[in-house]
């Protein structure tokens, strides 16, 4: 075996500590979804208007930008250059299809260079040798990864000192319907349930993995947004559409016959219709927020470092 | 048409597994990194820097 072999190898036991998701499935959904992606992503526009937003509220230019994730649209990379004067916007991602469609929608290339890069968000290529971002984003892809505490260390090291990091992620309220009902209609046919929607993170897991991955002021709150749907299959259909269609590692593959199918639509229509006869579905999107620490930063005093007593303002 | 790898990337990326810097090899379009023994190769000026799709050294390219 050579040394690179061995490397090879030795990355994927690190990996393997607790795998989740199946990277190379992933990567395949991702490019079987890019052609059709734009028409089926309604969530896409909602994120990004949030993300702008968000930087909007920071009184500060980011030249340089590294986005981990490709599925960005040209709308989002304009507003980048115009509001936030962003020159070089490094796009980072696993598929090579999301990746070239990034590239060929670049505005005008005096206005912000795109620098497309294809990694491992798990791995980044970047940092420890120079601090080299100001901004780095995770536009929804944070939420298949399978060593989150791994890759926020790896994205603080790569920022500048006081460089932010934000991101969206899909959290753990998402299509909650669909997992209860594929759960009921599996337990009532084979007598036993297996994942078949993927693990979110909530809110509080990723306000505790921002703090733990050491960024400072941390931010984290979340968007839960509600959608209506004529069928059951059209849901399935804009899931793969987006490109999330199950990447588990350990899924249970076995045949299920369209009686599964039904059951899962009947159990979905009978728990989750609404007034008007559609069918509900949730999306929680979560956002966060920290930054390289900077000596310029807010800091709590040391404990025990205070000159006055509390019983004396008490 | 070859496409041109960004000059200023070069300088940024490093090998994803050691973190370590990388050698930029032109007529190959590569990118070596002695320190795991892996070219990771550029293609269309994009590079590749997942270590599955990376070529594994051989002992006489890897500088000490």
């Amino acid at each position: 075996m050579g040394a690179g072999a061995l490397h090879a190898a030795r990355f994927r036991a690190i990996t393997a500590g607790m795998i989740v998701f199946d990277k190379n499935r992933r990567r395949l959904l991702m490019d079987k979804a890019a052609s059709r992606f734009d028409r089926a992503d309604f969530l896409r526009p909602l994120i990004e208007r949030s993300i702008v937003e968000r930087l909007c509220d920071i009184r500060r230019d980011f030249p340089d930008v590294l986005c981990i994730g490709a599925r960005i649209s040209a709308d989002f990379i304009r507003d980048l250059a115009t509001l936030k004067n962003t020159r070089r916007l490094y796009v980072l991602d696993s598929s090579e299809a999301f990746l070239a469609q990034c590239a060929a929608q670049a505005p005008a290339p005096d206005q912000c260079a795109i620098i497309p890069v294809l990694g491992d968000e798990e791995c980044l290529p970047f940092g420890e040798t120079e601090a080299q971002f100001d901004l780095i984003l995770g536009a929804a892809t944070l939420h298949s990864v399978n060593d989150v505490p791994g890759t926020l260390i790896q994205v603080k090291r790569a920022l500048k000192p006081d460089g932010l990091f934000m991101a969206a992620m899909a959290g753990g309220q998402t299509l909650y319907e669909l997992r209860h009902s594929l759960m009921e209609a599996e337990t009532a046919l084979f007598g036993g349930a297996s994942p078949r929607v993927m693990p979110f993170a909530d809110m509080q897991q990723v306000a505790g993995l921002m703090q733990r991955a050491g960024f400072a002021l941390p931010v984290v709150d979340h968007d839960v947004i509600p959608v209506e749907y004529r069928n059951f299959s059209s849901l399935l259909h804009d899931i793969r559409a987006m490109g999330e269609g199950l990447c588990l590692a350990d899924f249970n593959r076995g045949y299920r016959p369209k009686a599964f199918f039904d059951a899962a639509q009947a159990a979905y229509a009978a728990a989750f219709t609404n007034d008007a006869g559609l069918l509900r579905a949730s999306f929680e999107i979560i956002y966060a927020l920290g930054w390289a620490p900077h000596e310029s930063q807010q800091k709590p005093l040391r404990r025990g470092s205070a000159q006055t007593s509390l019983t004396e303002v008490l | 048409m070859k496409q041109k790898t960004d000059p200023k990337l070069l300088t940024l990326l490093v090998c994803p597994i050691s973190k370590k810097t990388l050698r930029y090899d032109d007529a190959k379009q590569e990118l070596l990194s002695d320190s795991a023994g892996l070219a990771y190769p550029i293609r269309d000026g994009i590079p590749i820097m997942l270590p599955d799709e990376a070529r594994a050294m051989e002992e006489t390219e890897i500088r000490k």
